[in-house]
């Protein structure tokens, strides 16, 4: 595998807890929404880590906090082998050049009273002097790597497609040459044929700028594609990660068993034929959580302990990447 | 290299402006006031070549005499040609007006840009200071500086126009409250971009959209203002002369001379709608719904 | 088996100040009573107008039906008054759509608003149409039905809701229901779940259904019959197995190819050539044309003929190249 050398990225016990507004004359105990509760990983060189889950399970708070768009309420955060959270002021605005993000509407995340040109020299004017003719040729080298001509640089962003704009967004990420590039839900927003596109030119320039990519997403089909490692998250917390491979092959969370089976496969055949794991009830809000193991009212493994203790990650005893938190997975559990 | 399609082949980008003024010319109401104004405008200052008479001489033997082809709007109770003076009077109330505006816009647009950004308990505090001023009657504090600093031609409109920044403050934050979460804003930050450069190059070139409509009818309420100051007698001084003082001079005298109050009054309303029309078809064509696809 | 709806060669043009957009060119489909159509495209294809349109639910929009017929048991929608299709509409044909969140009233209680079809067209009282609200609530798996009837929007989720909607649809016993993206905003989970139970509600009451979406897995799991479109056009139509192993267009292809799915990890996809079309600029000839690997002169210049492949099985395209 590609991870070679310490990770640059390490994410410790971070929480990101916003306050619930009660109004002003209720006194008692203030409520948290607990979007964030508790997530360590790593990000090794040159990998894509997936991180996938559905509605209210803090994937893109947690990759927020990543960027302090959101401050992290406890946690640590090493960018580089900086403190990450400890920076301000200026310090902080030059480090960011190190770490940067796509966003998942191209529409919303493009200045539509800036050109692409200007949009693309200008992270290049906050962090280096440069000559203009220095910003001309790395603005057009940006372009000419994401598949636009260099003469749209004159252009506005309402004048391109979806897919155009998006192609946009991935060079202005990569203009200042980051080394960890956080992409949020970045082809949700487009049409299923130009999805393929974006995703292989994400795949293209990771791999050929050697770049660390965390790949958040609620399609798992998408983030199958591109992963090299996958997290999959549920309320707050991460239950299970792995290599791709062995994750799909094995997966040992009844979580992320129960969403592998009910992603519907484009193939008739397979689908008639495929027994599904039946998953009861609704994800909870992330305000009320569970007790206990934050799965269990859904779960058809739960036992006694699985209310009462919240369970840890745990390496399993496939392999020493493949952990798990669950009490009762590794053990037999008919269908 | 993955496949793709190349943009559409045109060298100059079409930027929201354009768009937003091909939007404005199709709107013919718009147009005829914009017209209007400009046509205003130009003769208004270049009243000195255009009037037969001056606004100022009197003429003792004349005085309250109707429309003729000597005096085309008839004269004053000085024998002052009207006409001259609802020509002169307009320089004064649109200077006064357009003036005042811009000190508004600009006031309010840094202050409600900045209130917005920061948020927190910043944006708390400045917003209770608008509120506080707010509170206040303008009218009495405008009266107690003219009073005690002299009727001065530009303490005037920077009196008026410290007014209205208070409502352009508001609305250019609840607009920067809106954008300040807006990815691109996000982005911005994630780049590592300045603040500054983010209030100004990012947030405020996209609140402009309404800051323009609201300065297209500050005009008139400033203008309104400068009339109501003065016929009180608080605002222009003679011979000088306003819209607010002709028509001041002209209700004094209305059932000798309607003359007096018709042409100023006229032209007062004249130019108020068609800065309301202009402010409207500005709105219609700004509005970002239109501009998205 | 006759069909319950057929439309022939219908088109709808949206009239613009900018030029006419064709969003529905002239297409033409049978639905079978028990069986699930799946109208699948990309957005632009036209699949959501080409349902919205006939049912009279576009009035007031730049919208102009412009030609076909669109018959329900051999009376032509685009023929009736309002009256008539008004009647017919949320009781014989009924809709859900993609955003439960905007679908419901979030003013009314569930119960007042699920009863509403019920007393319109079947003029129940109240009282009895409460009680069959109850029985729909049950039947589409919301526990406590009795409590949730007096229950507001809000205090549901998105699944839930869902529920709700489809509960609505059901109590006049339709016999057509249009599902618009009906999954779309729910999570994978819930999507499983309400994908189930459209099936089972539809084998008990031998309905048609006919489901819109963009989503080749959801077409896999839930469809008996295909329609693929494309800027308002048909390209490809047939069973559910024609489609995904027997397809001989490049649109459906190339679709086909492009979605990532769960069961393979083979490299990068093999993703399609430029951008969806533009309506207000679309050239003569087949739309998919500049993006087509296999484009011919022809193309260009004219719209292909029907090709028929099998017993339901038609395309749209002038290339002999395209295999199986």
């Amino acid at each position: 595998m590609k991870t070679q050398g310490p990770p640059l990225l390490v994410v410790k016990d971070l929480k990101v807890h916003y306050p619930v507004r009660t109004g002003v004359w209720n006194f008692s105990e203030p409520r948290f929404v607990r979007a964030v509760d508790g997530v360590s990983l790593e990000l090794f060189p040159g990998e894509v880590l997936g991180l996938v889950g559905e509605s209210g399970c803090g994937k893109s708070s947690f990759g927020r906090a990543l960027l302090r768009l959101q401050e992290p309420t406890s946690g640590t955060l090493t960018v580089l082998d900086q403190n990450f959270l400890n920076l301000s002021g200026k310090a902080l605005r030059h480090f960011r050049r190190h770490i940067q993000m796509v966003f998942q509407d191209p529409y919303a995340s493009l200045n539509p009273r800036m050109t692409i040109g200007e949009m693309l020299a200008e992270p290049l004017r906050a962090h280096f002097s440069l000559t203009s003719g220095e910003i001309n040729h790395r603005v057009d080298e940006k372009l000419t790597q994401v598949g636009l001509s260099p003469p749209s640089k004159k252009k506005y962003p309402h004048e391109f497609s979806g897919g155009q704009r998006q192609r946009i967004a991935i060079a202005r990420a990569l203009i200042l040459n980051p080394k960890i590039l956080i992409a949020d839900e970045p082809v949700s927003s487009l049409d299923v044929s130009v999805q393929a596109q974006a995703l292989n030119l994400l795949k293209e320039i990771q791999s050929s700028a050697e770049l660390s990519m965390i790949f958040i997403s609620h399609n798992l089909s998408v983030v199958k594609t591109i992963s090299d490692r996958i997290a999959v998250m549920y309320l707050g917390k991460i239950v299970e990660t792995g290599q791709r491979e062995e994750l799909f092959r094995s997966p040992q969370h009844p979580y992320t068993q129960a969403l592998i089976s009910a992603i519907p496969i484009p193939d008739p055949l397979k689908e008639r034929q495929r027994k599904r794991m039946p998953l009861l009830g609704e994800i909870p809000s992330p305000e009320k959580p569970p007790s206990g193991c934050a799965f269990h009212p859904r779960c058809p493994w739960r036992v006694e302990r699985c209310s009462q203790d919240p369970p840890e990650l745990e390496v399993t005893q496939s392999s020493a990447s493949h952990r798990v938190s669950c009490f009762e997975a590794g053990k037999a559990h008919p269908l | 290299m993955s496949e793709l399609s190349t943009a559409v082949p045109s060298s100059q980008g079409v930027s929201l402006w354009d768009d937003a003024w091909a939007r404005l010319k199709k709107n013919r109401l718009a147009l005829l006031a914009a017209t209007f104004l400009i046509l205003e405008v130009l003769i208004f200052f270049l009243a000195p070549l255009i009037a037969p008479h001056s606004y100022e001489v009197q003429d003792l033997e004349r005085t309250m005499t109707g429309p003729s082809w000597r005096h085309w709007f008839g004269t004053d109770t000085l024998g002052r040609d009207l006409f001259a003076r609802v020509l002169y009077g307009g320089r004064v109330s649109l200077t006064v007006g357009i003036l005042a505006s811009m000190v508004s816009a600009i006031v309010g647009v840094i202050y409600g840009s900045i209130s917005g950004f920061l948020g927190g308990r910043w944006d708390n505090l400045m917003m209770r200071v608008v509120d506080v001023l707010y509170a206040l009657p303008f009218i009495f504090l405008v009266i107690i500086l003219m009073v005690y600093f002299g009727r001065n031609f530009m303490l005037l409109f920077v009196a008026l126009g410290l007014t209205q920044w208070l409502t352009m403050a508001r609305i250019v934050r609840g607009q920067v409250l809106t954008l300040r979460h807006k990815e691109f804003i996000e982005a911005a930050t994630v780049l590592g971009i300045q603040r500054k450069r983010i209030v100004f190059r990012h947030l405020i070139p996209n609140t402009l959209g309404p800051v323009i409509v609201y300065l297209t009818l500050t005009v008139p309420a400033v203008i309104l203002e400068e009339a109501f100051l003065s016929y009180l007698g608080l605002g222009i001084q003679a011979p000088l002369a306003s819209w607010g003082t002709l028509i001041k001079e002209g209700v004094d005298v209305l059932d000798l001379a309607p003359w007096m109050l018709f042409f100023p009054a006229l032209f007062l309303s004249a130019t108020l709608f068609s800065l309301n029309f202009l402010g409207d078809g500005l709105r219609d064509a700004l509005d970002p719904k239109g501009a998205k696809d | 088996m006759t069909p319950v709806l057929s439309l022939k060669n219908y088109q709808a043009f949206f009239h613009t100040r900018r030029g006419v957009i064709k969003a529905v060119n002239g297409i033409s489909y049978d639905v079978f009573p028990g069986q699930t159509l799946a109208v699948v495209g990309e957005s632009g294809s036209g699949k959501s107008v080409s349902q919205l349109s006939y049912l009279g639910l576009l009035t007031g929009s730049p919208l102009q039906i412009m030609g076909g017929e669109v018959l329900f048991h051999g009376e032509d929608l685009l023929k009736m008054n309002d009256s008539r299709l008004r009647a017919i509409r949320g009781d014989k044909i009924a809709m859900i759509f993609q955003e439960p969140m905007t679908s419901l009233n979030p003013y009314l209680k569930i119960g007042t608003q699920l009863i509403e079809p019920l007393v319109i067209h079947r003029k129940k009282t109240k009282r009895e149409a409460w009680k069959l609200g109850i029985e729909a609530l049950e039947r589409v798996g919301i526990s406590r039905a009795s409590t949730s009837m007096d229950a507001y929007p809000h205090e549901f989720s998105g699944g839930m809701r869902q529920r709700v909607m489809i509960a609505m649809a059901l109590t006049t016993d339709p016999q057509v229901l249009i599902a618009d993206e009906p999954t779309t905003a729910l999570d994978v989970t819930v999507q499983a779940q309400i994908l189930e139970l459209l099936k089972s509600i539809q084998k008990e009451k031998k309905m048609a259904m006919i489901l819109i979406t963009h989503d080749l897995g959801v077409v896999a799991n839930s469809a008996d019959q295909v329609v693929v479109m494309y800027a308002g056009k048909i390209f490809e139509k047939g069973s559910v197995d024609d489609i995904f192993y027997r397809s001989r267009h490049p649109y459906t292809q190339a679709l086909l190819r492009s979605t990532p799915r769960i069961d393979r990890s083979d490299g990068p996809l093999p993703a399609i050539a430029g951008n969806t079309p533009d309506l207000l600029m679309l050239k003569e000839g087949c739309p998919f044309a500049e993006r087509c690997t296999f484009k011919e002169t022809v193309c260009e210049e004219r719209f292909p003929e029907a090709n028929v492949l099998g017993p339901q099985h038609i395309r749209f395209c002038h290339s002999e190249k395209v295999g199986a």
